[in-house]
Protein backbone atom coordinates (compact mmCIF):
# COMPACT_ATOMS: atom_id res chain seq x y z
CA UNK A 1 0.00 0.00 0.00
CA UNK A 2 1.28 3.44 -0.95
CA UNK A 3 1.91 6.07 1.77
CA UNK A 4 -0.04 9.34 1.52
CA UNK A 5 2.99 11.46 0.58
CA UNK A 6 3.91 8.93 -2.18
CA UNK A 7 0.39 9.23 -3.52
CA UNK A 8 0.71 13.00 -3.43
CA UNK A 9 3.99 12.85 -5.29
CA UNK A 10 2.47 10.67 -7.99
CA UNK A 11 -0.50 12.98 -8.28
CA UNK A 12 1.79 16.02 -8.45
CA UNK A 13 3.76 14.41 -11.28
CA UNK A 14 0.55 13.60 -13.07
CA UNK A 15 -0.64 17.18 -12.75
CA UNK A 16 2.70 18.54 -13.96
CA UNK A 17 2.48 16.34 -17.05
CA UNK A 18 -0.78 18.03 -18.11
CA UNK A 19 -0.38 20.85 -20.67
CA UNK A 20 -0.19 24.41 -19.41
CA UNK A 21 -1.07 27.52 -21.35
CA UNK A 22 1.93 28.64 -23.38
CA UNK A 23 3.33 32.11 -22.71
CA UNK A 24 2.24 34.38 -25.58
CA UNK A 25 4.87 35.70 -27.98
CA UNK A 26 6.04 39.21 -27.30
CA UNK A 27 4.70 39.20 -23.74
CA UNK A 28 8.16 39.89 -22.30
CA UNK A 29 8.66 43.02 -24.41
CA UNK A 30 5.15 44.27 -23.68
CA UNK A 31 5.48 43.79 -19.93
CA UNK A 32 8.96 45.28 -19.71
CA UNK A 33 8.02 48.21 -21.95
CA UNK A 34 5.02 49.04 -19.76
CA UNK A 35 7.10 48.73 -16.59
CA UNK A 36 9.82 51.02 -17.99
CA UNK A 37 7.22 53.57 -19.08
CA UNK A 38 5.69 53.47 -15.61
CA UNK A 39 9.06 54.01 -13.98
CA UNK A 40 9.98 56.94 -16.22
CA UNK A 41 6.57 58.59 -15.81
CA UNK A 42 6.82 58.32 -12.02
CA UNK A 43 10.36 59.63 -11.82
CA UNK A 44 10.31 63.12 -10.26
CA UNK A 45 12.98 64.40 -12.67
CA UNK A 46 14.02 63.64 -16.20
CA UNK A 47 17.62 62.48 -16.80
CA UNK A 48 18.48 65.86 -18.40
CA UNK A 49 17.12 67.79 -15.42
CA UNK A 50 19.02 65.52 -13.03
CA UNK A 51 22.25 66.22 -14.93
CA UNK A 52 21.51 69.96 -14.80
CA UNK A 53 20.87 69.84 -11.06
CA UNK A 54 24.07 67.91 -10.46
CA UNK A 55 26.05 70.41 -12.57
CA UNK A 56 24.59 73.40 -10.69
CA UNK A 57 25.34 71.81 -7.34
CA UNK A 58 28.94 71.14 -8.42
CA UNK A 59 29.36 74.76 -9.61
CA UNK A 60 27.99 76.13 -6.33
CA UNK A 61 30.29 73.90 -4.31
CA UNK A 62 33.27 75.03 -6.42
CA UNK A 63 32.32 78.72 -5.94
CA UNK A 64 32.02 78.33 -2.16
CA UNK A 65 35.33 76.49 -2.00
CA UNK A 66 37.07 79.08 -4.18
CA UNK A 67 35.70 81.92 -2.05
CA UNK A 68 36.86 80.26 1.18
CA UNK A 69 40.34 79.62 -0.22
CA UNK A 70 40.58 83.16 -1.58
CA UNK A 71 39.56 84.67 1.80
CA UNK A 72 42.07 82.55 3.57
CA UNK A 73 44.93 83.53 1.28
CA UNK A 74 43.92 87.21 1.49
CA UNK A 75 43.90 87.12 5.30
CA UNK A 76 47.28 85.40 5.31
CA UNK A 77 48.71 88.06 2.99
CA UNK A 78 47.39 90.89 5.18
CA UNK A 79 48.71 89.25 8.32
CA UNK A 80 52.11 88.95 6.69
CA UNK A 81 51.97 92.65 5.74
CA UNK A 82 51.01 93.73 9.26
CA UNK A 83 53.73 91.60 10.77
CA UNK A 84 51.33 89.48 12.75
CA UNK A 85 49.30 92.38 14.26
CA UNK A 86 45.62 92.58 14.06
CA UNK A 87 44.26 94.86 11.36
CA UNK A 88 40.67 95.05 12.52
CA UNK A 89 39.85 97.46 15.35
CA UNK A 90 36.90 97.22 17.72
CA UNK A 91 34.57 100.18 18.17
CA UNK A 92 36.24 101.16 21.45
CA UNK A 93 39.71 100.95 19.94
CA UNK A 94 38.62 103.12 17.05
CA UNK A 95 37.09 105.70 19.43
CA UNK A 96 40.23 105.73 21.52
CA UNK A 97 42.34 106.28 18.44
CA UNK A 98 40.19 109.29 17.42
CA UNK A 99 40.28 110.74 20.94
CA UNK A 100 44.02 110.31 21.05
CA UNK A 101 44.29 112.24 17.79
CA UNK A 102 42.18 115.05 19.35
CA UNK A 103 44.36 115.18 22.43
CA UNK A 104 47.39 115.51 20.24
CA UNK A 105 50.84 115.38 21.61
CA UNK A 106 50.14 117.81 24.41
CA UNK A 107 50.09 115.16 27.13
CA UNK A 108 52.93 113.08 28.43
CA UNK A 109 52.77 109.25 28.26
CA UNK A 110 51.58 108.83 31.88
CA UNK A 111 48.91 111.54 31.56
CA UNK A 112 47.81 110.15 28.23
CA UNK A 113 47.41 106.66 29.70
CA UNK A 114 45.39 108.09 32.60
CA UNK A 115 43.25 110.06 30.20
CA UNK A 116 42.60 106.91 28.12
CA UNK A 117 41.46 105.01 31.20
CA UNK A 118 39.10 107.84 32.16
CA UNK A 119 37.65 107.93 28.66
CA UNK A 120 37.04 104.22 28.71
CA UNK A 121 35.35 104.45 32.11
CA UNK A 122 33.10 107.28 30.97
CA UNK A 123 32.11 105.36 27.90
CA UNK A 124 31.04 102.32 29.88
CA UNK A 125 29.66 103.96 33.01
CA UNK A 126 27.99 107.09 31.78
CA UNK A 127 26.09 105.72 28.85
CA UNK A 128 23.60 103.59 30.88
CA UNK A 129 22.89 106.54 33.18
CA UNK A 130 22.10 108.68 30.18
CA UNK A 131 19.74 106.05 28.87
CA UNK A 132 17.99 105.80 32.23
CA UNK A 133 17.66 109.59 32.34
CA UNK A 134 16.18 109.72 28.88
CA UNK A 135 13.71 107.01 29.73
CA UNK A 136 12.70 108.60 33.02
CA UNK A 137 11.85 111.96 31.49
CA UNK A 138 10.65 110.54 28.23
CA UNK A 139 13.03 112.78 26.34
CA UNK A 140 12.94 110.78 23.14
CA UNK A 141 9.23 111.39 22.83
CA UNK A 142 9.54 115.05 23.69
CA UNK A 143 12.33 115.48 21.19
CA UNK A 144 10.13 113.92 18.56
CA UNK A 145 7.45 116.56 19.18
CA UNK A 146 9.93 119.35 18.62
CA UNK A 147 9.28 121.17 21.94
CA UNK A 148 11.14 124.38 22.28
CA UNK A 149 13.93 124.57 24.81
CA UNK A 150 12.57 127.89 25.95
CA UNK A 151 10.00 126.75 28.47
CA UNK A 152 9.14 130.23 29.62
CA UNK B 1 18.02 42.87 -9.82
CA UNK B 2 16.57 44.92 -12.68
CA UNK B 3 13.28 44.40 -14.45
CA UNK B 4 14.70 42.20 -17.22
CA UNK B 5 16.33 39.86 -14.72
CA UNK B 6 13.15 39.79 -12.72
CA UNK B 7 11.10 38.81 -15.75
CA UNK B 8 13.64 36.23 -16.91
CA UNK B 9 13.65 34.58 -13.49
CA UNK B 10 9.99 34.67 -12.54
CA UNK B 11 7.97 36.11 -15.45
CA UNK B 12 6.81 32.87 -17.02
CA UNK B 13 6.05 31.22 -13.68
CA UNK B 14 4.03 34.25 -12.69
CA UNK B 15 2.11 34.10 -15.95
CA UNK B 16 1.35 30.40 -15.43
CA UNK B 17 0.12 31.06 -11.90
CA UNK B 18 -2.21 33.79 -13.15
CA UNK B 19 -3.40 31.80 -16.14
CA UNK B 20 -4.28 28.88 -13.87
CA UNK B 21 -6.06 31.03 -11.33
CA UNK B 22 -7.88 33.35 -13.70
CA UNK B 23 -8.46 30.96 -16.60
CA UNK B 24 -8.17 33.87 -19.02
CA UNK B 25 -5.12 34.72 -21.09
CA UNK B 26 -5.95 38.41 -21.44
CA UNK B 27 -6.62 38.87 -17.71
CA UNK B 28 -3.41 37.03 -16.84
CA UNK B 29 -1.42 39.36 -19.11
CA UNK B 30 -3.10 42.43 -17.61
CA UNK B 31 -2.43 41.39 -14.03
CA UNK B 32 1.17 40.45 -14.84
CA UNK B 33 1.70 43.86 -16.43
CA UNK B 34 0.17 45.62 -13.43
CA UNK B 35 2.45 43.65 -11.12
CA UNK B 36 5.58 44.61 -13.03
CA UNK B 37 4.46 48.24 -13.14
CA UNK B 38 3.99 48.15 -9.38
CA UNK B 39 7.43 46.62 -8.87
CA UNK B 40 8.94 49.26 -11.18
CA UNK B 41 7.12 52.09 -9.41
CA UNK B 42 8.49 51.32 -5.97
CA UNK B 43 12.10 50.58 -7.03
CA UNK B 44 12.45 47.61 -4.68
CA UNK B 45 15.74 47.19 -2.77
CA UNK B 46 16.25 43.53 -3.66
CA UNK B 47 19.34 43.18 -1.48
CA UNK B 48 17.15 43.65 1.59
CA UNK B 49 14.69 40.92 0.63
CA UNK B 50 15.50 37.46 1.94
CA UNK B 51 13.31 35.43 -0.41
CA UNK B 52 12.73 37.40 -3.64
CA UNK B 53 10.63 34.67 -5.27
CA UNK B 54 8.15 34.53 -2.36
CA UNK B 55 8.10 38.34 -2.25
CA UNK B 56 7.33 38.59 -5.97
CA UNK B 57 4.51 36.07 -5.64
CA UNK B 58 3.10 37.97 -2.68
CA UNK B 59 3.01 41.15 -4.76
CA UNK B 60 1.48 39.15 -7.61
CA UNK B 61 -1.20 37.73 -5.34
CA UNK B 62 -2.09 41.19 -4.06
CA UNK B 63 -2.41 42.44 -7.62
CA UNK B 64 -4.53 39.41 -8.48
CA UNK B 65 -6.88 40.19 -5.56
CA UNK B 66 -7.12 43.84 -6.67
CA UNK B 67 -7.99 42.68 -10.18
CA UNK B 68 -10.69 40.36 -8.84
CA UNK B 69 -12.23 43.16 -6.77
CA UNK B 70 -12.28 45.44 -9.81
CA UNK B 71 -13.89 42.71 -11.92
CA UNK B 72 -16.53 41.96 -9.30
CA UNK B 73 -17.45 45.65 -9.02
CA UNK B 74 -17.55 45.95 -12.80
CA UNK B 75 -19.77 42.88 -13.16
CA UNK B 76 -22.13 44.14 -10.45
CA UNK B 77 -22.44 47.51 -12.15
CA UNK B 78 -23.02 45.89 -15.52
CA UNK B 79 -25.67 43.63 -14.05
CA UNK B 80 -27.41 46.52 -12.34
CA UNK B 81 -27.39 48.57 -15.57
CA UNK B 82 -28.64 45.59 -17.57
CA UNK B 83 -31.45 44.88 -15.08
CA UNK B 84 -32.54 48.51 -15.12
CA UNK B 85 -32.64 48.62 -18.91
CA UNK B 86 -34.23 45.29 -19.66
CA UNK B 87 -36.07 44.70 -16.39
CA UNK B 88 -35.14 41.04 -16.66
CA UNK B 89 -33.55 38.75 -14.06
CA UNK B 90 -29.77 38.83 -13.86
CA UNK B 91 -27.79 36.30 -15.82
CA UNK B 92 -25.99 33.57 -13.94
CA UNK B 93 -22.59 34.94 -14.92
CA UNK B 94 -21.72 38.22 -16.61
CA UNK B 95 -18.09 37.23 -17.10
CA UNK B 96 -17.35 36.72 -20.80
CA UNK B 97 -16.76 33.12 -21.75
CA UNK B 98 -13.21 32.37 -22.84
CA UNK B 99 -13.24 30.70 -26.31
CA UNK B 100 -10.46 28.42 -25.11
CA UNK B 101 -12.55 27.01 -22.26
CA UNK B 102 -13.58 23.92 -24.22
CA UNK B 103 -9.95 23.08 -24.93
CA UNK B 104 -8.90 23.81 -21.37
CA UNK B 105 -11.30 21.33 -19.84
CA UNK B 106 -8.82 18.60 -20.75
CA UNK B 107 -5.91 20.46 -19.20
CA UNK B 108 -4.76 21.58 -15.75
CA UNK B 109 -7.38 24.31 -15.63
CA UNK B 110 -10.06 21.69 -16.18
CA UNK B 111 -8.73 19.50 -13.38
CA UNK B 112 -8.43 22.42 -10.96
CA UNK B 113 -11.71 24.06 -11.92
CA UNK B 114 -13.86 22.33 -9.31
CA UNK B 115 -11.64 23.20 -6.36
CA UNK B 116 -12.45 25.99 -3.90
CA UNK B 117 -10.26 28.98 -4.63
CA UNK B 118 -8.07 28.77 -1.53
CA UNK B 119 -7.31 25.08 -2.16
CA UNK B 120 -6.68 25.73 -5.83
CA UNK B 121 -4.21 28.48 -4.97
CA UNK B 122 -2.23 26.30 -2.57
CA UNK B 123 -2.11 23.42 -5.05
CA UNK B 124 -0.87 25.73 -7.81
CA UNK B 125 1.81 27.24 -5.60
CA UNK B 126 2.95 23.83 -4.35
CA UNK B 127 2.77 21.75 -7.51
CA UNK B 128 3.57 24.23 -10.27
CA UNK B 129 5.68 26.80 -8.45
CA UNK B 130 7.49 24.49 -6.03
CA UNK B 131 6.95 26.55 -2.88
CA UNK B 132 7.17 24.99 0.57
CA UNK B 133 4.15 25.08 2.87
CA UNK B 134 5.92 27.68 4.97
CA UNK B 135 6.44 29.94 1.96
CA UNK B 136 2.85 29.37 0.84
CA UNK B 137 1.67 30.34 4.31
CA UNK B 138 3.66 33.57 4.01
CA UNK B 139 2.34 34.35 0.55
CA UNK B 140 -1.31 33.60 1.40
CA UNK B 141 -1.07 35.06 4.93
CA UNK B 142 -2.15 31.82 6.62
CA UNK B 143 -0.33 29.43 8.97
CA UNK B 144 1.85 26.64 7.61
CA UNK B 145 -0.62 24.05 8.97
CA UNK B 146 -3.53 25.76 7.20
CA UNK B 147 -1.60 25.79 3.94
CA UNK B 148 -0.80 22.08 4.35
CA UNK B 149 -4.39 21.14 5.13
CA UNK B 150 -5.71 23.13 2.16
CA UNK B 151 -3.25 21.28 -0.03
CA UNK B 152 -4.34 17.93 1.42
CA UNK B 153 -8.05 18.60 0.81
CA UNK B 154 -7.33 19.89 -2.67
CA UNK B 155 -5.22 16.91 -3.63
CA UNK B 156 -7.87 14.51 -2.32
CA UNK B 157 -10.48 16.16 -4.51
CA UNK B 158 -8.22 16.08 -7.57
CA UNK B 159 -7.38 12.45 -6.95
CA UNK B 160 -11.00 11.42 -6.67
CA UNK B 161 -11.81 13.40 -9.81
CA UNK B 162 -9.00 11.89 -11.88
CA UNK B 163 -9.66 8.39 -10.62
CA UNK B 164 -13.38 8.77 -11.20
CA UNK B 165 -14.34 8.35 -7.51
CA UNK B 166 -17.43 10.21 -6.21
Amino acid sequence: MKKPFEEDELMENRLRSLPLKPVPDGLRERILGAARAERSSRAWTTPRLRAGLAGTAALLAAAVLFSALSDRSHTARLRALMDGHRTVQTETERAWALDAEDLGDSLGPAEFAHEKRMMAYRRTAIAPTAVRFEKKFNLEELNGQGISEDLN
Amino acid sequence: MNLQELYDRYGEKMYQYLALRLGSKADAEDVLQETFCRLARYAVQWALIGNPRAFVFKVLRNEFNRHLKRRITQVRLERAAFNEQENTPARSSALPADPEDAVLSKSVEGVLSGLPDEQKEVVILKVFQGFSFREIGGICRVSTATAASRYRYGMDKIRSRLEGKP
